[in-house]
C-alpha cells in the first residue's frame, strides 16, 4: 500500500520500520530529531519553514536522494485524487501548501496561514523516490519489506544503504530483520510470548499484563499514562431518531454531570485496568505537560451531589427508579465495540453505578462497522462508550473531534451551525490555537476548551489507560515509552541475543 | 459403462449443485449488502481526514452498492479466472485464496485422517464403557471449548478437529460393528474357527462399508463447518479465519466468493452422502 | 443409564429453577477474581461477581431458551420435511433445495447481522431470546430431511398403502395413520436438537456474539477460559463440565442417528 495512505496502526508500523522522514519526533522526550533533513528554520509567522537535506544518502537501488524526492513526495501527497489522511494534515481553507526546491540540498514549505507544530507533521511524511512509477518502492528506511504472507506476518530486513551509524561507527539497523506477526488472539498471541516465538507485544490488554507480570515480572513493562482515553457521549444531535424524552435529558448539562458524578472512575482504574490507568479530567492526559491544564482533577464520584442536580432539573427519584418531570422512568442504551473486554467491563460497571441513581441502563456490544454506521449515518443510537487513540499530544489532533461542524464530532456530527453557545466558543477558540504558533496563546485557548469541556461535559472522560507491553530479555535496547509505537520506536538500535528459554 | 440415463442423472446433479452455488452466492451478497454496517468505511473515523476525504470515502461506498450490477460484473470476471479484490485485505481474493486454502485443506486431511485413525481404531476392538465415556464426554463439549483447552496446552489446530470428528466416528462406527457383528453368519463363521482378523475384514467391513461411506462423506461436511470456529479461535490463518475477518469487515466480494466455496464442497458431499447411503 | 441421566437432568432443572444466592449481577468490586470461599462457593469473576449465581442463571438461560429454539426447529422441521416427503415431485426438490441452500450459508454472519438490527432498548433476555429463536428459524434444515426420509418410508408401508386402498381421506391419512408414526421420530429430534442448541449458544458466547451482558448464559461464562491459567484456577471448569454432563445426560437419553456436529 501507498505509504502515504496508511491508516490502521499495522500498516503505521510498516511504515515507520520502512520509510525515511525529514523530521522525526523522538517517542521519549517527544522532541523533533533531524533525520533526512539535518537542520530546519520557521519563520517567525509560522507559515514558511526552510529544512537542509542530509547529503550522501541513498534509496536503495542507488540513486541519490535530493529535494528533487522531497518536492515530487509532495506533489503525489496533495494530489486532490489521492485523499491521504497525513494530506489532509496539510489542507488548509486557506489555500495549498507550496513546496520548491532551493538547489539539490534544501526545500522551502510555505504554508498559507501560521501552522502550529509545524514540525511533528513531517514525522508522518513518507518520503518516496521522484523516479518510481509504482507504489509502494522501497524507501529510506532503516528495514525493507521482504517476504509477506498476507494475513499473517511480513518480514522486514535490514536495508543496507540505510544512511544512520550508530554512536560507535556501527551500519545500523543492528538487527537483520523483524518479522510483524498478525495475532488477531491477544491470550495466543501471550502464549506465543511466553514460548519464544515473539519478543515484543506492543500493547498488552490489563489482565494479560498482570499474568505476565506475576510470571516474569522483568518482562512485563507499564511505561505510563498514554495519551489515549476512553469516554461516554450522549446523541445529542436533534435529527437522531430517539425518543424526544431522551434527547431531553442528554441536552440538558445538569444532567450528563450528575451522569459523571455517579460513575466511579478510580473503580473503572482499579478494576477494569488493575490499576494500569488513570482517571480522567478531559481530554488530554496529565502525562501531555505541555497541553495539560494544570489544576483540572476528574470530575469526584459524589452521587449526593448527583441526586441533587438531578432533582434541580426536575428528575424524581421514586421507588427505586428515576423520573423525569414528565413522569418518564429515565432508561437508555449503552453501546460500545463487541470483543473490547475492557469496555465490555466498564460498561457493567456503569450500568450498576447508574443504577444506584435510578437509572436503568442497557448495554449493547456491537460488531465495529455496526456501531460506526449508529455513530456517523443513522445517528440511531442513545449513548456510546468508546475510547480515543491519540498519537500526537498537540491540541490541533483534536481539531476534527471538537469542530461542530467536524463530521467525527462525537455528540453532534455535521452541525452547519454551532447549535449552543457553548459549543460556539470551543470552535472559536480551536480554530485561534490552530492559526497561530505562539504557544502561550495557545494554551490559553485550549485551556479555556478543556474548561468548557468541563462544564458542559457533552464526553465524560472516564480514565486514560498506561502503556503496557512485554518484551522478552533476549531483545536489549528497548526503551518503552507511551507514544506509539511503544517498544520499538527505536528499533534500529535494538539487538536481540539467542534464545534460552521462553518469554 | 455410463448409459443416457445415468449421465442424464449426473448432468441433472451438477445442474443442481450449480444453482445451489449461484443461489448462496446471491443470497449471502444480499445479505452482506443490506446488513448493518456494510456501507460505512473504518476510516471515516481517522480524525486527520478532512470533510472532503470523508465525502469521497463515502460516495466510493456507495458506488459499489448494486448487487446485480456487481453480480454481472463478478460473472464477466469469473470467466476469466478474477474473482474480484478485497479491500479489506488489498489483495486480489483469488490470490488470497490461493494462499489460506493449503493450510485450510492440510487442516482438514490431517483432521479427517486422525479422526477417523483415532475413531476406527477405537471402535474396531471391543472395548469396554471407558472409551465410550470419553467420546460422551467429548461430544458434549462446544468446538470452541475444545479449541481453547487445546491451544492453552499448546496443541495445533489440527488436534482440535482430530478430536472433534473422532468421537462422532467412533460412536457411529461402533454401533454400526456391533450390528454388523450380531449377524447369523458371523456366528457361524466364529463356530467354525474363522479368525477374528478373517471375520472382520470378510465379513464386517464390506458389509458396513456403504454405511462408512457416506458417514465419511458427511463428515467432511462437519469438519468444513468447523473450521471457521477453530480457524477463529487458533488464530490459524486459513479460509476460516479469512471468511471470520471478511464477516466482520463487511467484505462483500470476498464473502460471496468463499460463500460459494463452501457451498460447492457441502453440496458435493451431501450428492455423494445420498448416492452411496444404503436405501 | 438413562434412569440415571433423566434424573441428573431434573435435579439440574430443579436447581436452575431455585431462589439465587446472591444477584447474579450484583459487583463485589472489592473482591475481584476471588478464589472459592464460604461465601462464593466457585470465587468471583473479574468484576466481583458471584460465579454460582451466574452460573446457576445461566442454566436457566440456556437450558429455557435452547428448548424453545429446538421446539421452533422441530415444528418447521415437521411441516416441511412432512411436506416434502409426502407431496414428492417439485416440491420435494424445492423444499430440499432450499434446506441445502441453509447448510451452506454463513449462519455466523446472518446471526451478527440480526444482533446489529435488534433495537437497542431491548431486555437483554428478549435479545437472548430472539438468538435463540433465529438459531431455530436456522436450525431446521438438517431435521427437515430426517423427517423426509422417515415421512418417504411410511408413506410407502403397507398400512398407509391399506388405508388408502380402503378410500381413507387425506386428513385422516395424515392424523391417524402418518402422525402418530412420525411422532417418535420427532420427539428424538427435538431431544437431539436440545443439546445441539445449547452448544451453538456456547459456541456463540465464546466468538463474542452471545447473550449480552450483564445476562449470564454458558457461553459467555466460558469465555473466562481464554485468560488460560486453569492450572491454578481449576473452578473455572466449572460450566465446561456442567455443560457436558447435561448435554451427555441428553445424549444418553437419545443416541444421534444422524451425523450433525
Amino acid at each position: 500500500m501507498d505509504p502515504l495512505m496508511m491508516a490502521d496502526q499495522s500498516a503505521e508500523a510498516i511504515r515507520y520500520l520502512t520509510e525515511g522522514v525529514l523530521i522525526r519526533i523522538n517517542r521519549l522526550t517527544q522532541r523533533p530529531e533531524p533525520e533526512l533533513a539535518t537542520s530546519w528554520k520557521v519563520a517567525k509567522d509560522g507559515t514558511k519553514i526552510t529544512l537542509q537535506l542530509r547529503q550522501g544518502v541513498r534509496f536503495p537501488d542507488g540513486s541519490p536522494f535530493t529535494s528533487e524526492d522531497v518536492v515530487e513526495t509532495f506533489r503525489h501527497l496533495l494530489d486532490p485524487a489521492l485523499h491521504s489522511p497525513v494530506a489532509d494534515t496539510f489542507k488548509t481553507e486557506k489555500g495549498m501548501v507550496k513546496v520548491s526546491a532551493q538547489g539539490p540540498f534544501a526545500v522551502i514549505v510555505e504554508f498559507p496561514a501560521p501552522t502550529a507544530s509545524i514540525e511533528s507533521i513531517f514525522d508522518q511524511v513518507a518520503i518516496g523516490s521522484a523516479r518510481v512509477t509504482q507504489r509502494p518502492a522501497p524507501g529510506l528506511g532503516p528495514f525493507l519489506v521482504g517476504e509477506r504472507k498476507s494475513g499473517v506476518s511480513i518480514v522486514l530486513k535490514r536495508n543496507p544503504s540505510y544512511w544512520k551509524r550508530s554512536a560507535d561507527g556501527k551500519q545500523l539497523p543492528l538487527v537483520d530483520a523483524i518479522r510483524l506477526d498478525i495475532e488477531q488472539n491477544r491470550d495466543l498471541e501471550l502464549l506465543r510470548f511466553r514460548r519464544g516465538e515473539i519478543q515484543l507485544i506492543d500493547k498488552l490488554t490489563p489482565d494479560l499484563y498482570e499474568r505476565l507480570a506475576a510470571d516474569a515480572p522483568r518482562t512485563a513493562v507499564d511505561a505510563g499514562p498514554t495519551l489515549d482515553s476512553e469516554f461516554l457521549w450522549f446523541n445529542q444531535a436533534k435529527r437522531a431518531p430517539i425518543s424526544e424524552p431522551t434527547k431531553e435529558w442528554f441536552r440538558s448539562a445538569p444532567f450528563r454531570r450528575a451522569v459523571s458524578q455517579a460513575i466511579q472512575r478510580a473503580d473503572l482504574c482499579r478494576v477494569v485496568y488493575r490499576g494500569h490507568a488513570t482517571p480522567a479530567a478531559g481530554p488530554v492526559a496529565p502525562s501531555n505537560k505541555l497541553w495539560f491544564k494544570q489544576g483540572m482533577s476528574p470530575e469526584a464520584f459524589d452521587p449526593a451531589a448527583a441526586a441533587k442536580l438531578l432533582a434541580g432539573d426536575g428528575f424524581r427519584f421514586e421507588n427505586g427508579v428515576l423520573r423525569d418531570h414528565n413522569g418518564n422512568a429515565v432508561e437508555f442504551s449503552i453501546i460500545t465495540n463487541a470483543g473490547n473486554k475492557a469496555r465490555e467491563r466498564m460498561a457493567a460497571m456503569i450500568q450498576e453505578d447508574l443504577a444506584k441513581l435510578g437509572i436503568k441502563i442497557n448495554m449493547v456490544t456491537l460488531d465495529f462497522p455496526s456501531l460506526i454506521e449508529r455513530i456517523t449515518r443513522t445517528l440511531n443510537y442513545e449513548a456510546c462508550l468508546l475510547g480515543l487513540v491519540n498519537v500526537d499530544p498537540d491540541p490541533t489532533e483534536l481539531m476534527n473531534v471538537l469542530l461542530s461542524s467536524a463530521s467525527n464530532h462525537p455528540w453532534n456530527p455535521s452541525e452547519r451551525t454551532p447549535e449552543t453557545a457553548w459549543e460556539a466558543e470551543i470552535d472559536r477558540l480551536m480554530l485561534a490555537q490552530a492559526a497561530t504558533a505562539d504557544y502561550r496563546a495557545r494554551k490559553k485557548c485550549f485551556d479555556r476548551v478543556q474548561e468548557i469541556l468541563r462544564e458542559q461535559e457533552p464526553i465524560l472522560y472516564l480514565l486514560h489507560p498506561n502503556a503496557l507491553s512485554a518484551v522478552s530479555k533476549q531483545v536489549t535496547g528497548v526503551k518503552p515509552t507511551t507514544f506509539f509505537p511503544h517498544t520499538f520506536w527505536d528499533a534500529e538500535h535494538l539487538t536481540v541475543t539467542k534464545a534460552e528459554g521462553g518469554g | 459403462m455410463f448409459g443416457a440415463a445415468d449421465r442424464h442423472v449426473v448432468f441433472r446433479q451438477i445442474a443442481r449443485i450449480a444453482a445451489l452455488v449461484l443461489a448462496a452466492g446471491l443470497a449471502c451478497a444480499f445479505l452482506v449488502r443490506y446488513a448493518p454496517g456494510t456501507m460505512v468505511d473504518e476510516r471515516e473515523l481517522d480524525r486527520r481526514l478532512s470533510e472532503e476525504s470523508i465525502r469521497e470515502l463515502r460516495s466510493k461506498k456507495a458506488q459499489n452498492s448494486d448487487v446485480w450490477a456487481n453480480l454481472r460484473h463478478y460473472l464477466g470476471g469469473l470467466t476469466r479466472g478474477d474473482l474480484g479484490y478485497s479491500q479489506s485485505n488489498n489483495a486480489p481474493i483469488a490470490a488470497l485464496i490461493a494462499d489460506r486454502a493449503p493450510e485450510t485443506l492440510r487442516e482438514l486431511a490431517i483432521g479427517l485422517t486422525g479422526g477417523w485413525l483415532l475413531g476406527l481404531a477405537l471402535a474396531i476392538p471391543k472395548r469396554g464403557w471407558g472409551f465410550s465415556a470419553l467420546a460422551g464426554l467429548l461430544l458434549s463439549l462446544p468446538i470452541a471449548v475444545i479449541a481453547y483447552l487445546c491451544l492453552l496446552e499448546g496443541a495445533g489446530s489440527y488436534l482440535v478437529l482430530v478430536i472433534v470428528l473422532a468421537p462422532r466416528i467412533f460412536r457411529f462406527a461402533r454401533n454400526l460393528l456391533v450390528q454388523a457383528y450380531s449377524a447369523l453368519h458371523i456366528e457361524m463363521a466364529r463356530a467354525r474357527g474363522v479368525t477374528e482378523a478373517k471375520i472382520l475384514m470378510a465379513h464386517v467391513l464390506p458389509a458396513i462399508t456403504p454405511q462408512l461411506l457416506a458417514l465419511a462423506a458427511a463428515s467432511v461436511t462437519m469438519a468444513i463447518g468447523a473450521t471457521i470456529p477453530i480457524e477463529a479461535i487458533c488464530d490459524v490463518p486459513g479460509l476460516g479465519r479469512l471468511a471470520w475477518n471478511a464477516a466482520m469487515a463487511r467484505d462483500l466480494p470476498l464473502l460471496v466468493n468463499l460463500t460459494m466455496l463452501v457451498a460447492v464442497a457441502t453440496t458435493v458431499t451431501m450428492a455423494v452422502s445420498e448416492k452411496v447411503s444404503p436405501r | 443409564m438413562k434412569a440415571l441421566a433423566i434424573g441428573f437432568l431434573i435435579a439440574i432443572v430443579l436447581a436452575a429453577l431455585a431462589p439465587l444466592p446472591t444477584r447474579y449481577d450484583r459487583q463485589f468490586r472489592d473482591s475481584p477474581n476471588a478464589r472459592p470461599s464460604r461465601q462464593f462457593p466457585l470465587g468471583t469473576d473479574d468484576l466481583g461477581r458471584d460465579r454460582l449465581s451466574r452460573l446457576i442463571y445461566g442454566t436457566r438461560v440456556s437450558l429455557l431458551l435452547a428448548s424453545a429454539a429446538a421446539l421452533l426447529s422441530c415444528v418447521t422441521a415437521a411441516a416441511l420435511g412432512g411436506v416434502a416427503g409426502l407431496a414428492g415431485g417439485i416440491a420435494d426438490e424445492v423444499i430440499v433445495g432450499v434446506a441445502d441452500l441453509f447448510l451452506s450459508l454463513p449462519w455466523l454472519f446472518l446471526l451478527l447481522m440480526v444482533r446489529a438490527c435488534l433495537p437497542l432498548n431491548v431486555s437483554p433476555t428478549i435479545s437472548v431470546a430472539i438468538t435463540f429463536l433465529l438459531l431455530g428459524a436456522l436450525g431446521w434444515a438438517a431435521p427437515a430431511r430426517v423427517v423426509r426420509a422417515a415421512v418417504r418410508k411410511f408413506n410407502n408401508a403397507d398400512f398407509m398403502l391399506q388405508a388408502r386402498a380402503t378410500g381413507c381421506p387425506t386428513s385422516k391419512l395424515l392424523w391417524r395413520h402418518l402422525m402418530p408414526n412420525a411422532m417418535p421420530i420427532l420427539w428424538a429430534q427435538l431431544w437431539i436438537t436440545i443439546p445441539a442448541y445449547v452448544l451453538a449458544e456456547t459456541t456463540l458466547g465464546m466468538l463474542g456474539l452471545g447473550v449480552m451482558e450483564p445476562l449470564p448464559s454458558w457461553g459467555n461464562l466460558l469465555r473466562e477460559l481464554e485468560g488460560g491459567g486453569i492450572a491454578g484456577h481449576p473452578w473455572l471448569l466449572a460450566p465446561a463440565l456442567l455443560l457436558a454432563a447435561v448435554v451427555g445426560s441428553f445424549q444418553a437419553i437419545f443416541e444421534r442417528e444422524d451425523y450433525s456436529v
